[in-house]
């Protein structure tokens, strides 16, 4: 189990009362799975995720990665935990605007032990993977925006992550951009064995997943693994 | 890529920002270095024309202040003339030469003016310009020898050895300064009275007569505005007989340093003895007033620069707020986001402390010339101070902007789209 949640919680403390986000979720990833979050607007999906890349503290509950307890984790503990086993993919891209596609994906390396010329190579080989070869010096303004998700999973992916986290990746971009960053993840969940968590209100981006949850009003409503399924059909 | 040079680029991509929040820290600082920079050169040149000018040891009564001596009050206290002759018959190294004074305010036709009187073959000539005045006098004989290295250690010749003492100021006679000769409407050869105060209170009031032997060239000093007769003369119309009101003495830079003092101090206990030097700040306000401006100055910038980086730190953080939280949440530990900070603080403090620098220096070498007369070389020291004092502004800045960076959550860059 790359992800172990059990019984999480998370109450939000807004100034019009207590939110409760999250309620009680149980939810176990083996590794390598692509995994779709869906739910209505509100329902707590993001707050799911974040928690499960350790920027978020839940309320109660416990949380287990690889067997490493994340709600017991200090603040410098859990950011060392995100640099150096989850990559992030936001919906507005959080691309650093002065950075060029390069740099952007060389953020991540700060911290390795690599050299700048290692840095550089590395950078430029994932962006190559992503088909931005010919891109590397741009700024983030001057690529499209199906370009500059691509950056942002290129940067994802910079530091080798055993955990992809993604909010609505594709939340802004046309149907038709949204197949193409689909079918990369896809990829790079398939060709490095990346575990890919990736929240979406798409029925059909969902359908990429192997293994689909369905959350509402903070709890998990639907949880099918057609991977661990498969056996099971297969032997039937 | 390393977190410096993310810093870096950050500052290059918002550089009217970073020219914005470095103004007010340039300017300050500017304006200290040119300050310090004026007033170090005019206070040297106020100590060589001092000394240049006058007696360097001053020997007043005990009660005496040091106003008094300057502003002549009618009630300052005095102390016998014999002190002199037992400065002279201790036979102290380093006294060149002694003048006994006595000094009072009085009215000439009707005007205020000082009177001084001084002891003319002991009154010593300390002001170049009364040599030029055709007032030859004999020859000082020192006991220091004019090439020492210590008399020369202020670092230019001791035109004190070369001056002679007023030799002549017979009774009746006096020599004029410039300002109050001008003021009382007198030149060389004519004649004016000075009420003279009688022992007997009933006695009708009378007067003395003098006249002016010399009218000094303008020195720019108090001198300027007195009236010099001999000694003799003025406790004979002040009726103070026997008494002075100072002692100027010349002394040896090296025997000054040496104690001279300590040793005047046991000869004449109950005085006060004080050396030019100690006066300098005294006369010279301006100087003061200088310094007092240099120092509430320093701390202006200090909260000028300190709010104008700390401004700017904060709006960056403000704009960078998306940014900050990105690099939270690839993992930044909060520690990074601080050194970044701080790192772009002590940029912006060493670049506006050597800015500042230069451009104090320059205003001083290019204005100083023009405005005060004076020839003000950089100071390389000034440099040092410069930025660390803008290192310190910036810093100081930076610590709140700071704190509420560290504030901002990993996932700032969610909230908004
Ligand atoms: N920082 C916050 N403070 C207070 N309430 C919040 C905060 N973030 C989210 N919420 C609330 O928690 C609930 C779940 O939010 P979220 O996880 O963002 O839902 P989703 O991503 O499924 O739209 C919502 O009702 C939302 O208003
Ligand atoms: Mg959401």
């Amino acid at each position: 189990m790359i992800l172990d949640v059990r019984k999480v919680s998370k109450q939000y403390l807004h100034a019009d009362g207590p939110v409760d986000a999250l309620r009680d979720v149980d939810l176990q990833i083996p590794e390598g799975r692509f995994v779709t979050i869906t739910g209505p607007s509100g329902s707590g999906k993001s707050t799911l995720l974040l928690s499960l890349g350790g920027l978020i503290r839940p309320t109660s509950g416990e949380m287990f990665f690889h067997g490493a307890a994340l709600h017991a984790m200090s603040d410098n503990e859990l950011a060392a935990f995100r640099r150096e086993h989850v990559g992030f993919v936001m919906q507005n891209f959080s691309l650093v605007p002065y950075l060029t596609a390069l740099q952007n994906v060389m953020l991540p390396l700060v911290w390795g032990q690599d050299g700048k010329e290692a840095q550089r190579a590395k950078a430029a080989s994932i962006l190559d993977g992503v088909g931005l070869g010919g891109r590397v010096n741009h700024l983030p303004r001057e690529l499209s925006i199906g370009q500059q998700q691509r950056v942002a999973i290129a940067r994802a992916f910079a530091n080798d992550p055993d955990l992809i986290l993604a909010d609505e990746p594709t939340g802004n971009l046309d149907p038709s951009l949204s197949n193409d960053i689909l079918t990369l993840l896809d990829e790079l969940n398939r060709e490095h064995g990346t575990t890919v968590v990736m929240v979406t209100h798409s029925p059909e981006a969902a359908r990429r997943g192997n293994v689909r949850v369905h959350i509402d009003d903070g709890r998990i409503v639907e949880h099918e693994d057609s991977v661990a399924a498969e056996p099971v059909v297969a032997g039937a | 890529m390393s977190l410096f040079k993310l810093v870096w680029l950050e500052l290059l991509h918002r550089k009217s920002q970073v020219l914005s929040g470095l103004l007010a820290i340039t300017l300050g600082i500017g304006v200290i270095v040119g300050i310090q920079s004026v007033t170090r050169v005019s206070e040297i040149a106020v100590a060589i024309r001092l000394d240049n000018l006058g007696a360097n040891i001053l020997v007043l009564p005990q009660a005496a202040s040091v106003d008094d001596y300057y502003t002549a009050d009618i009630d300052a206290p005095t102390m016998p003339e014999d002190f002199v002759e037992r400065i002279l018959t201790s036979t102290l190294p380093g006294v060149d030469n002694l003048s006994p004074k006595l000094t009072r305010r009085t009215e000439v036709n009707g005007r205020k003016v000082v009177l001084t009187g001084i002891t003319p073959a002991n009154e010593i000539a300390s002001k170049p310009v009364w040599q030029s005045a055709g007032l030859v006098g004999a020859d000082l004989t020192l006991t220091c020898d004019p090439n020492s290295e210590a008399n020369k250690s202020l670092g230019y010749k001791d035109e004190r050895l070369q001056r002679k003492a007023v030799e002549s100021l017979p009774e009746g006679s006096s020599i004029v300064g410039s300002a109050a000769a001008v003021r009382l409407g007198l030149s060389e050869g004519s004649t004016f009275t000075v009420p003279e105060r009688s022992e007997d209170a009933t006695a009708p009031p009378t007067e003395r007569e003098f006249q002016v032997a010399k009218v000094l060239p303008e020195t720019g000093t108090i001198d300027d505005d007195r009236i010099f007769v001999n000694l003799k003369d003025a406790q004979a119309v002040f009726g103070i007989h026997d008494q002075v009101s100072a002692i100027e003495i010349m002394g040896c830079c090296n025997a000054i340093s040496a104690g001279l003092l300590s040793q005047l101090r046991n000869i004449l206990p109950d005085t006060r003895i004080t050396t030019v030097k100690q006066l300098v700040s005294t006369q010279l306000d301006t100087n003061r007033l200088m310094q007092k401006v240099s120092l509430s100055f320093l701390v202006i910038v200090l909260i000028v620069g300190a709010i104008s980086i700390g401004n700017y730190i904060w709006a960056n953080v403000n704009e960078r707020r998306k940014e900050i939280g990105i690099l939270r949440m690839i993992g930044a530990p909060k520690s990074n986001i601080y050194g970044m900070l701080f790192g772009k603080a002590i940029i912006l403090g060493l670049v506006g402390g050597v800015l500042g620098y230069l451009l104090g220096t320059a205003a001083g070498v290019i204005l100083g010339p023009e405005l005060a007369g004076l020839n003000v070389p950089p100071v390389p020291i000034y440099l040092l101070w410069a930025v660390l004092l803008s290192l310190a502004a910036a810093l100081l800045g930076t610590l709140v902007p700071a704190w509420l960076a560290g504030r901002i959550e990993p996932f700032a860059n969610m909230q908004e789209v």
